[in-house]
């Protein structure tokens, strides 16, 4: 019983993970005009998706995503999108970032990021009928790209048990 | 040979299965498209589940926030405590100063009392204010925040939100327990105003536009104006959407075709916020009111 409970867990440990950082995310900090939160939810779709690509199904990024938006006040669905986009960009070279070292890992993230952001972008200009630029995108990427060692870390220490079961039965 | 069998029937699944799972992702991003778009509209089939998150979001934030709030009463609570005696002194000091100045004021009142009196002036000045907390943050299409008070907490729709220093924004969408306030630096908002030239003493009826940067637009004012840096924008009342002689900012750059306005209020980083509850019209002074 224990043992299943445990397991149900681990299951939906990266959901429940993800929505406490995407509610963190959403926290006006007082110290700059625009919340400086890296893309939380980006950071663990790319994680989980390359170390453990079946915990987070297609309908977890919907709902993911859709929470997203409900958070930060967009357009619900966007981020929806993305996060399935950023899924299937990870799952097709899975097998090859797996095999590569920590440096690879980080910068395919970094380019993942930035393409689906640019997605994002667009989307968005497209639903809103607006073009707006200035920095807070690119603070947020940049913020994404450089904190994802850090949470990386965390994810792994957190989630290590699961992942070198996965790791295992996938080997 | 019944391996087998299971073998050559996993062969035959594994495409069939990969082809639907490939296809389920791209139905769920059509759908997810369709579902921004509809999201989009001011329909009760969308603002209702966006509200009702929301509300529950912003309760969250808010309880999450209240021992931060302690610790910060506390930690002024022991800096009031230490700065006592020189707060005293400078209390004193400001008080002597003050009172030349409060006479002032006193006979710059009964004045405005009879110049409007003569003219038969009526005036609509905010009445009463509730105070809320803002939380959620922006991002780089949209300028808004969340305020924990909805419809139980008597919010509607239109509400002017100020905060100690000037104009913030409006309500746009209010749930039970909390509501959406877009600020004057949204793309999308447009507010009347008048610029009040500190050269000249000259009115000019402008609008001001935000933008999604921290500056303000000024639109549509004349073509021949004595407008400055420094100069004081308020409020014209026009439109009924936001009443009279709020302080929007102030000019900050003047270009060639573009004038930029920093915003009085603290967008974005103000947290403690004020709704506009009530609109009080002032009635043409009276004999009696002037002698009271």
């Amino acid at each position: 019983m224990v043992q299943i409970l445990s397991d149900r867990f681990i299951r939906i440990f990266p959901v429940i993970f993800l929505c406490a950082l995407i509610v963190v995310g959403g926290i006006r900090l007082q110290i700059m005009e625009i919340s400086p939160w890296p893309h939380f939810m980006l950071m663990g779709v790319f994680f989980w998706a390359l170390y453990s690509p079946n915990v987070l199904s297609t309908f977890s990024l919907l709902w993911l995503g859709m929470f997203f938006d409900m958070v930060h006040g967009l357009p619900v669905g966007v981020s929806a999108i993305i996060a399935l986009l950023l899924n299937w960009m990870v799952d097709s070279q899975r097998r090859f970032l797996l095999k590569e070292p920590f440096w690879v890992v980080w910068l395919a993230c970094s380019l993942m990021l930035t393409m689906v952001m640019v997605v994002n972008y667009l989307l968005m200009a497209l639903l809103l009928s607006t073009v707006s630029l200035d920095s807070h995108m690119a603070v947020m990427m940049m913020l994404s790209m450089a904190s994802y060692p850090i949470f990386h870390r965390i994810c792994m220490a957190l989630y290590f048990d699961r992942l070198q079961y996965v790791t295992q039965q996938e080997g | 040979m019944a391996k087998r069998n299971n073998v050559s029937v996993v062969h035959a699944i594994t495409p069939i299965l990969t082809m639907v799972r490939k296809s389920t992702v791209l139905v769920l991003m059509f759908l997810s498209l369709i579902i921004a778009f509809i999201s989009q509209s001011d329909h009760p089939f969308a603002v209702g589940p966006r509200t009702f998150v929301t509300d529950i979001i912003v309760v969250m934030y808010d309880i999450a926030l209240s021992p931060m709030d302690n610790i910060t009463s506390a930690a002024q609570a022991i800096s009031d405590w230490t700065g006592v005696y020189e707060d005293n002194k400078m209390l004193r000091e400001n008080a002597k100063a003050t009172e030349n100045i409060s006479y002032r004021l006193w006979l710059a009142e009964q004045e405005n009392r009879r110049l409007r009196q003569a003219l038969e002036f009526t005036d609509m000045v905010p009445f009463s204010v509730r105070t809320v907390r803002m939380v959620g943050g922006s991002d780089l299409f949209r300028r808004h925040g969340y305020i924990n008070l909805g419809t139980r907490g008597g919010i509607e729709k239109g509400q002017v939100v100020i905060d100690g220093n000037g104009l913030i924004g409006r309500v746009q969408e209010v749930g039970q327990l909390s509501a959406k306030v877009v600020m004057i630096s949204d793309i999308n908002s447009k507010v009347p105003v008048l610029v009040v030239s500190q050269d000249t003493g000259e009115r000019y009826k402008a609008i001001i536009a935000g933008n999604n940067t921290k500056f303000l637009s000024l639109q549509h004012f004349p073509v021949e104006h004595s407008i400055g840096i420094g100069d004081m924008i308020l409020t014209s009342g026009d439109g009924e959407f936001f009443p009279p002689d709020i302080l929007v900012g102030e000019v900050a750059r003047i270009g060639r075709e573009q004038i930029s306005v920093e915003p009085a209020a603290h967008l974005n980083v103000t947290d403690i916020i004020h709704v506009i509850d009530k609109m009080v019209v002032i009635p043409p002074a009276t004999d009696e009111l002037v002698e009271q």
